[in-house]
């Protein structure tokens, strides 16, 4: 019978988010760097990826500026290199270690080829 | 309140060597009335999505967080740190969590010891002696 009462399995703990970044457009998918919790990486369906300290939830660190459409997914490739996929049909890779500024508009590559159509089978 | 899975989204990245092991997560969507969460919704029903924290060796749920309010696309545990987590939601907010961080929660407790029938009775009781003090 305790068992059954206090030991009933699950759900006997709901998790308290321990902080909020509140933006305005879908949030598609969210990374952590490699090495650091205290950073926080997301893209973003207003084409936009943040970057984020996690000591300071109102502002974003960087913003990259640069997809034309909803980022899809970011990857960490290491420590400071970020490869971003849009539905664009195009991969950027960014460099946040230059992240002087508050935006980055330039990535140091693009790879384009991809194609976003859907396929009709037959 | 139907509970439907819908992705598996991610394991734990130290899978066997530390105090955190074998973590799944699902997605839910469960429908709540506006009573149950209070001031979290502007419609009178709304879709909570939930992110469920599953122990895979006791085959049991750990914890819950239910603070989405559209679907949960992405989930991320932080490897440096593997207590964090972070959750990316269509309602635009980025949430983060710890997975140490969790009330007791006594609706939650509630609902699951009613899913026996015999705890229910007891439950019934335990209800009527509440209200008696």
């Amino acid at each position: 019978m305790y068992d059954e009462l206090f030991l009933s399995p699950g759900l006997l703990l709901q998790g308290v988010s321990i902080g909020t970044i509140k933006t305005k457009a879908n949030v598609c998918c969210v990374q952590f760097p490699l090495d650091s919790a205290r950073y926080l990486a997301f893209g973003s369906a207003d084409h936009r990826i943040y970057y984020y300290d996690l000591r300071n939830l109102r502002v974003p660190l960087c913003t990259l500026v640069g997809h034309n459409k909803t980022v899809s997914y970011i990857k960490f490739v290491d420590n400071v290199n970020l490869v971003s996929a849009s539905t664009d049909n195009t991969l950027k890779l960014w460099d946040l270690s230059t992240c002087t500024s508050r935006v980055i508009d330039s990535p140091i590559q693009s790879f384009t080829g991809h194609t976003n159509v859907k396929v009709h089978k037959q | 309140m139907a509970l439907q899975p819908l992705c598996i989204l991610r394991c734990s990245h130290n899978w066997a060597n530390s105090v955190i092991k074998y973590y799944v997560f699902f997605v839910c969507v469960f429908r709540t009335c506006f009573l149950l969460n209070w001031g979290r919704c502007s419609n009178k029903y709304c879709n909570l999505y939930l992110i469920q924290l599953w122990d895979v060796t006791r085959s049991q749920i750990l914890s819950e967080m239910r603070e989405h309010e559209r679907r949960v696309w992405s989930i991320d545990f932080s490897s440096a740190d593997p207590t964090m987590l972070a959750s990316g939601s269509d309602d635009g907010s980025v949430k983060l969590w710890s997975i140490n961080q969790a009330k007791f929660h006594f609706r939650t407790w509630w609902m699951s010891a009613l899913k026996t029938k015999r705890t229910a009775v007891i439950m019934h009781f335990v209800y009527i002696l509440m209200l008696d003090v």
